[in-house]
């Protein structure tokens, strides 16, 4: 399957609406990283929310650059809060 | 002479829109024409879908809610010792009067106007709440505390019944389940397995958790008749600290998201016997608050890869959808 990647602010409702999730692959990723379905329909929702095109390998750095700030900022935690949560990992995009 | 229609094939309606996808309709299960489109269509069972919902006004991991309808949920709570709560309309969330107690991974359970939280941690993981506060549709009032202090319960129930159980005390899973009477809490029947940040939904006489940790993660699904829990067929992926629609009926619920380990945006749907994998999220999450029931459910803040989250989504099965043939 082959995908298109951008990113956008999320902005709430009716930012993906439930016709649009059925017409296309839609998955968000830290930094503000869409992927979706390289189609008319995902074109048509890069377009509807200004979506700011990326290559794969700009997505990526976006997304493992998020996380690795998440992890510094998790390793800073005491580890009273630690326990709360769990360390992000990276990992790699579709 | 019999034509070709009534001895080779079945007519197909021939009809210039698309028939309503609403329910009830004597038309669920036909194939047609649609003369607008040009295309064959059939009119079959609708599937859900997650859309973008309001954002939250606080970021925050560890909340709780409930809420009979997407449009009349709310959260409260939130790591570390966070006192808000929001309300949502359906479009946006709205800051209303704070809990006494700040908490995260607490219980809640009720509706819009009339609502129960019980247990949590505060103070980064030393105090393990028994105290137990009372919505009333404007503000919260402390009642009768739990027996047992814990945090990453699951609560079900309505504002006078509902049901604490499973979680961690802070040297053991908790098996135990205490109920509500609307005025206090009582031991209950205990869960077959111990666990902590499982996931409930239900009535107090008819309900279900899923999930969580102990200290492994599980898929196991346990369904409480108002006496003794049963272990019914596991989740299809094991996960701790998902969502769930907990004002649904234990025989129509949905989960959402957790950590498995990782966020993951996998959607489970319950029959009431077995767990069937629906259509995911748009985010991975995980400690997001779940409310609504199984075709209206909506999932909010939590753990976004390490970050909390304001962005919700909204869970809608529709009645009926229209399919569209095509040809490949």
């Amino acid at each position: 399957m082959a995908y298109k990647y951008c990113t956008a602010t999320n902005w709430g409702k009716n930012f993906f609406t439930h016709e649009e999730r059925k017409q296309f692959y839609l998955a968000g990723h830290p930094g503000n990283v869409w992927i979706v379905d390289d189609n008319i329909f995902g074109d048509q929702w890069i377009g509807k929310v200004s979506g700011l095109a990326k290559t794969k390998s700009e997505a990526q750095a976006i997304v493992t650059g998020e996380i690795e700030t998440a992890q510094e900022a998790f390793d800073a935690l005491s580890e009273a809060e630690q326990a709360l949560r769990n360390r992000p990992a990276v990992y790699n995009l579709p | 002479m019999a034509t070709f229609k009534v001895t080779k094939g079945t007519p197909v309606a021939f009809r210039d829109s698309a028939y309503p996808a609403t329910y009830p309709s004597p038309h669920e299960g036909e194939l047609f024409y649609n003369s607008s489109s040009g295309a064959f269509s059939f009119l079959g069972v609708g599937a859900g879908t997650w859309a973008s919902g309001g954002a939250l006004n606080t970021a925050a991991t560890g909340t709780k809610g409930f809420g009979a309808t997407i449009g009349t949920s709310q959260v409260n709570g939130g790591a570390p010792n966070l006192t808000k709560t929001e309300a949502y309309n359906g479009t946006a969330w709205t800051e209303l009067n704070n809990l006494n107690s700040g908490r995260y991974a607490h219980a809640a359970f009720g509706i819009a106007t009339a609502g129960i939280v019980t247990g949590g941690q505060t103070d980064g993981g030393t105090t393990y709440h028994v105290n137990t506060e009372s919505w009333n549709g404007t503000s919260w009032t402390e009642v009768n505390n739990l027996n047992e202090g814990r945090f990453k319960l699951a609560g079900m129930g309505l504002q006078g019944a509902g049901l604490a159980t499973g979680g961690y005390e802070g040297t053991a899973y908790v098996a135990s389940n205490e109920s509500w009477n609307g005025t206090s809490w009582t031991e209950v029947g205990d869960l077959n397995d111990g666990r902590t940040a499982l996931q409930g939904s239900g009535i107090a006489t008819a309900a279900l958790v899923a999930g969580g940790e102990s200290p492994g993660i599980v898929a196991k699904t346990e369904t409480w008749n108002g006496t003794a829990w049963t272990e019914v067929n596991d989740l299809n992926d094991s996960r701790y600290t998902a969502g769930m629609s907990g004002n649904a009926l234990n025989t129509d619920t949905l989960l959402f998201g957790g950590f498995a380990p990782g966020a993951t945006a996998n959607t489970e749907a319950f029959d009431g016997t077995s767990w069937t994998e629906v259509a995911n999220m748009a985010n991975a999450r995980y400690t997001a608050t779940g409310s609504g029931v199984g075709n209206g459910a909506l999932a909010s803040g939590g753990d976004v890869n390490g970050n909390p989250a304001t962005a919700s989504e909204e869970w809608e099965v529709p009645d009926f959808q229209i399919k569209t043939l095509t040809t490949s």
